[in-house]
């Protein structure tokens, strides 16, 4: 199956500061994929480059494997670029119309029905709807498209609590119909993690991992035990992150098998504990050259 | 396309249309007093009797002379499409991050721009068109009053009138909505760029309005000093010269110089004694025969202007804006 998006080296540099470098990418179709790391890691860039926005300086990027900017996918692909921009003068209708006006095969009808469902009064001026109203008509706009993959680019911050429990779930709702591949993007783990089932951390305008959300889960474990075996530990497995009291150790582990040792209690680390390890460790990761380190402190220089 | 353009910009264009018309009902209610008005004192039939109408006519000047201003306010009108159809045509876009909106869907950016482009190039061409047909219509009367030496001091030549006439206007619309544009997609800013639009038009604009009289090598009539120069009425005078026997210019100093006498303690110049000496007087003009060249040249320099700078928007909008 082709990948959703992928990327071979590609580098995007603005001036002499690299936004984005030597990333390569594959990311399958089929999933809800969450693009996570702290601001200015490059999530933008590469959400930009992806939808064509962007041409990149290095290396290549391909959609469903032909070039973003190439007629066929951008029919395919819909955008919800960060603050989610509409224009303000427009109604909600105009603003569907516009949808249909600019892509072929835009189910007006359908987008309509969904918005009068949520009870966003079409003939509004969208410069007047309250957040949430906004994130959705931009939401339905994009899936007017009946896009392949949608990429939203930070579309829950700024949202409240409930608009954004209902953004995700008007989301998650189109994917089980659909099928179709989604990239979303923040800064925060704890937006996207019930929805995604595929992680990419970016940091330092790198990609430090990519994984489906169970393999990561799988793949790592939160061990607490007597410092002194601390040192055997990291010759079986890979310290990510490491912190030490006196006599005890409490290690953030890549596993590579079973651990046996049984002075060490392990339980499985969460989505969010492992992607805060991993973002305070910005040289951890599979490119990286991997050492145990030595505490939170050190490492984090 | 062509839809989304006309929703975006209906307001625009329709604010346009709506000063349009009213200087179109502006000018057409001053063109209907004045020919209504040249009927009443009977100057029509005296003109075309090929008579002495100085009484009428001085009578119409009184009436209708001052009029003429209106056209050094309406000189920059062209300026208008720059100022608001070019300038926020991209930046309004990239301040509020629209274009990241507009350049993600299925429509390429290219035919995006060149729906736009097309769009505001039609309508400024169309406004101008109006403008300078109006003005044709309206300077009729005073183009018949300078024809026979009636009086009065305007016609198609005049520095006012020759930039709302014929073609120039579209030139410098096309050129002030090609400005914008291109000042919008580099700074994308639409107050900054709407400043750079007026100062980059006014930086060609008025040395044009001196520069452009000399495009073609201004003909010019000599005589002996004193005597009356023949140039044709519809001409646009540049000005007027000395030079000595030889036919070196000369400043009027100098030229004055040389006849000093002093006369029971005033000192002047004496006229006989200059012509004497050879000294003439020359005036340079454009005829209004070269009127179409000379729109043809500035409309040039407009339009030449405008593709250079339409060239930078687009590459600068398809490649570096995102």
């Amino acid at each position: 199956m082709t990948a959703a998006i992928e990327t071979a080296r590609v580098g995007r540099r603005y001036g002499r500061h690299w936004a984005l470098r030597e990333c390569s990418l594959s990311l399958p179709a089929g999933h809800v994929i969450g693009l996570v790391g702290p601001n200015g890691a490059g999530k933008t860039t590469l959400l930009h480059l992806a939808v064509g926005l962007l041409a990149p300086s290095a290396g290549e990027v391909s959609v469903f494997g032909a070039p973003p900017r190439s007629p066929g996918t951008r029919t395919r692909v819909a955008f919800v670029a960060q603050d989610k921009p509409l224009y303000p003068r427009f109604t909600v209708a105009d603003t569907l119309h516009m949808g249909g006006w600019l892509n072929p095969g835009f189910d007006e009808a359908r987008a309509t029905a969904h918005l009068t469902r949520l009870g966003i009064p079409l003939h509004q001026r969208v410069g007047r709807l309250s957040g949430g109203q906004r994130a959705q008509t931009a939401l339905a706009l994009a899936l007017g498209k009946r896009p392949a993959l949608l990429l939203l680019d930070e579309p829950v911050a700024n949202l409240d609590p409930l608009a954004r429990r209902e953004f995700m779930q008007v989301l998650m709702e189109e994917v089980a119909e659909t099928g179709m591949s989604v990239v979303l993007s923040s800064h925060l783990i704890e937006d996207l993690e019930r929805a995604c089932d595929y992680l990419v951390l970016m940091s330092r305008s790198r990609v430090q991992l990519s994984a489906t959300t169970d393999d990561l889960l799988a793949g790592h474990q939160i061990l607490a035990g007597p410092r002194s075996h601390a040192e055997a530990v990291s010759s079986a497995h890979t310290i990510v992150q490491a912190s030490y009291t006196d006599r005890q150790a409490n290690l953030l582990v890549r596993v590579r098998e079973p651990v046996i040792d049984p002075a060490f209690t392990a339980r499985p680390a969460t989505l969010g504990e492992l992607v805060l390890a991993y973002m305070s460790h910005p040289h951890a990761g599979a490119a990286a050259t991997l050492r145990p380190v030595g505490s939170v402190r050190e490492a984090s220089r | 396309m062509i839809a989304l353009t006309w929703r975006q910009h209906r307001a625009q264009l329709l604010t346009a249309a709506a000063l349009l018309t009213a200087l179109s009902a502006y000018l057409l209610f001053m063109t209907h007093q004045m020919t209504s008005y040249m009927a009443s004192i009977g100057l029509n039939a005296c003109l075309a009797g090929h008579g002495n109408c100085d009484v009428q006519a001085e009578a119409f000047l009184n009436r209708f002379g001052n009029a003429s201003h209106v056209f050094s306010l309406l000189d920059l009108v062209p300026l208008l499409a720059g100022l608001f159809w070019g300038a926020p045509l991209i930046a309004r876009e990239t301040e509020r991050g629209t274009h990241r909106l507009a350049w993600t869907q299925s429509v390429s950016r290219g035919r995006w721009l060149t729906v736009k482009l097309a769009a505001f190039t039609g309508a400024a061409l169309l406004a101008a068109a109006v403008v300078a047909l109006l003005l044709a219509w309206w300077i009729r009367p005073f183009d018949q009053l300078m024809a026979v030496d009636a009086g009065g001091n305007v016609n198609r030549m005049t520095p006012g009138v020759f930039d709302l006439s014929g073609i120039v206007p579209a030139g410098g619309a096309l050129f002030a909505f090609a400005l914008g544009t291109a000042a919008g997609a580099l700074i994308r800013r639409t107050v900054p760029a709407m400043a750079v639009t007026l100062g980059g038009y006014l930086a060609l604009w008025m040395p044009l309005e001196s520069a452009r009289y000399h495009f073609l090598t201004p003909l010019a009539t000599h005589g002996p000093y004193g005597s009356t120069p023949q140039v044709p009425l519809s001409a646009y005078v540049l000005g007027n010269s000395y030079a000595d026997a030889s036919g070196r210019p000369v400043s009027f100093s100098v030229m004055a110089h040389a006849c000093l006498s002093s006369q029971g303690g005033q000192t002047g110049v004496r006229i006989s004694c200059l012509a004497a000496k050879g000294f003439q007087f020359s005036t340079t003009y454009q005829p209004d025969s070269r009127f179409w060249l000379l729109q043809g040249l500035q409309t040039g320099i407009f339009v030449a202007a405008a593709v250079a700078l339409l060239g930078v928007a687009i590459w600068w909008t398809a490649r570096r804006i995102s």
